[in-house]
């Protein structure tokens, strides 16, 4: 294939990227084909004929963009049920929430780890136990919708295990270098350190993300999720969702009295979760996680704002609790939530890419 | 979806690019290149389609059941499964009660032609 071919094959792609994704998804891998089989017989047929091909492409793409979303348009008017997913079952939807209620296992437990009691014990197994067992019978059933949140939650501890240590030594002899120790940085370079902290974290877990689910790809068996998550980009938001239930627990982590607080970020999150799975249609699947992110986040900032005034952290201790602090931890937390709705939002943009030239896309009926 | 000869009718005259969709379809399945060549024989390269063209009809054609989406008989080389396409009963009606209708402009045409001719 020419330079020129391969250019025009491009910039096909890039046409189709404006089609209803539905439309896409069904003849998107189709259309390349037989763009890239007219365009090969064209370039053999004299100089100018590529080029009659590639103009009359052009020429009638406004026109079949505009047709096709007018009529997808039509036929959701006149459809009352969602194209892409079966409602969810009660059990379902219970295991779902199930995922939210697990952490309060954590509330309960005692936090002072240096001298742990047995019923701490019980709860680290129940936790994990029901985490493992989910996650089990996610893998069983082809990883349905209710155990994305799980799959996120597990992919966030691993990347944060992974992970903190590595952008830390990255990052802060830089900060070190630049502004001196951490007890004289100024607020507003705090928060900067935070965000940018932040930011490296946040990219690092999409990156991962869009890694694992093109990995799905690769295998027979879990080719189905795959196909899932490309036909509705919000699931991979969800499972992302389920990482902030971790990262609630980390932003109180060392706080005194922030078990309440806990509870109702958690329940913000559980409702937005709620609201999603019940949700008809990406546009309203995809608001409902950043409401439930937005709802908690807001209390994690006001929660620090409240709490940090009462804290007992002992002398020495990184963090004092003084007026700056409750400033710098408030106004990191409001850093966190914005970083966190670019995460959830990241892979619904992803719905405006073109398909990868792929087989595995064209099939019909895809797996609730 | 149409189902009686009456909803066909009310769908013609049909377009050109679709009329010989289905006119390509006749003998058998095809794969999208192969209607888009095709199309453009039967047309003496009159009607040549863009692949948005081509397949916004066919995506109109698989939700009246029209066509169906079948395995490409042939094989084509690569790994990759190609979906061909085939016309269906209701397809097929249509299209007879199209060229019925052309027959018969043509009829009507040729007869006031030749009384006009001397």
């Amino acid at each position: 294939m020419s330079g020129w071919a391969r250019l025009a094959t491009k910039l096909y792609r890039l046409l189709l990227a404006c089609y209803p994704a539905a439309f896409r998804v069904e003849f998107g891998v189709e259309m390349q084909d037989v763009f890239a089989t007219a365009l090969a017989e064209a370039q053999h047929s004299g100089k100018e004929r590529p080029w009659q091909l590639f103009w009359r492409e052009i020429r009638n793409w406004p026109g079949s963009v505009l047709q096709e979303h007018l009529r997808a348009r039509r036929s959701k008017m006149f459809s009352n049920k969602v194209m892409d997913e079966k409602p969810l079952t009660r059990k379902e939807l219970l295991a779902a929430m199930i995922f939210f209620i697990l952490p309060l296992f954590s509330i309960l437990a005692v936090t002072d780890t240096n001298s742990p009691q047995w019923k701490d014990y019980i709860l680290l197994v129940l936790f994990w136990g029901s985490i493992i067992f989910a996650i089990g019978l996610a893998i069983a059933r082809s990883v349905p919708r209710w155990s994305l949140p799980y799959l996120g939650f597990i992919s966030m501890v691993g990347i944060i295990l992974i992970g903190t240590d590595r952008f830390w030594s990255w990052t802060y002899p830089y900060f070190i270098e630049s502004f001196g120790p951490r007890s004289v940085w100024p607020i507003s370079i705090r928060i900067i350190y935070v965000g940018i902290f932040g930011f490296i974290m946040t990219f690092t877990i999409l990156l991962g993300a869009l890694m694992l689910v093109n990995l799905l790809r690769l295998l027979p068996y879990t080719r189905g999720v795959w196909k899932r998550i490309r036909a509705d980009w919000t699931q991979l938001s969800f499972l992302l969702y389920g990482g902030l239930v971790l990262d609630i627990m980390l932003l109180f982590d060392e706080y005194h009295h922030e078990e309440f607080w806990k509870f109702i970020a958690w329940t913000c999150l559980a409702l937005g979760a709620w609201s999603y799975l019940r949700a008809k249609g990406q546009k309203r699947r995809i608001l409902a996680l950043l409401g439930g992110a937005t709802g908690a986040m807001w209390i994690v900032a006001l929660a620090k704002w409240v709490l940090i005034p009462l804290q007992k952290w002992p002398t020495g201790y990184p963090i004092s609790p003084s007026e700056t602090t409750r400033w710098v931890e408030t106004g990191s937390a409001m850093v966190s939530w914005v970083l966190v709705l670019l995460m959830l939002i990241a892979p619904v943009v992803l719905n405006l890419l073109p398909l990868s030239h792929s087989p595995d896309i064209q099939e019909e009926n895809v797996p609730a | 979806m149409v189902t009686h000869m009456n909803d066909i009718l009310s769908q013609l005259p049909l377009r050109e690019p679709t009329f010989f969709i289905l006119l390509s379809l006749s003998p058998g399945p095809k794969h999208g290149y192969a209607i888009l060549k095709e199309v453009s024989n039967l047309s003496e390269g009159r009607v040549k389609l863009s692949t948005g063209t081509l397949y916004g009809a066919i995506k109109r054609l698989l939700d009246q059941d029209w066509i169906l989406r079948v395995d490409d008989p042939i094989p084509n080389g690569t790994d990759r499964e190609r979906k061909s396409y085939e016309l269906t009963d209701l397809g097929r009606r249509a299209l007879n009660a199209e060229t019925a209708r052309l027959r018969k402009l043509v009829h009507a045409a040729a007869s006031q032609t030749a009384e006009e001719i001397p």
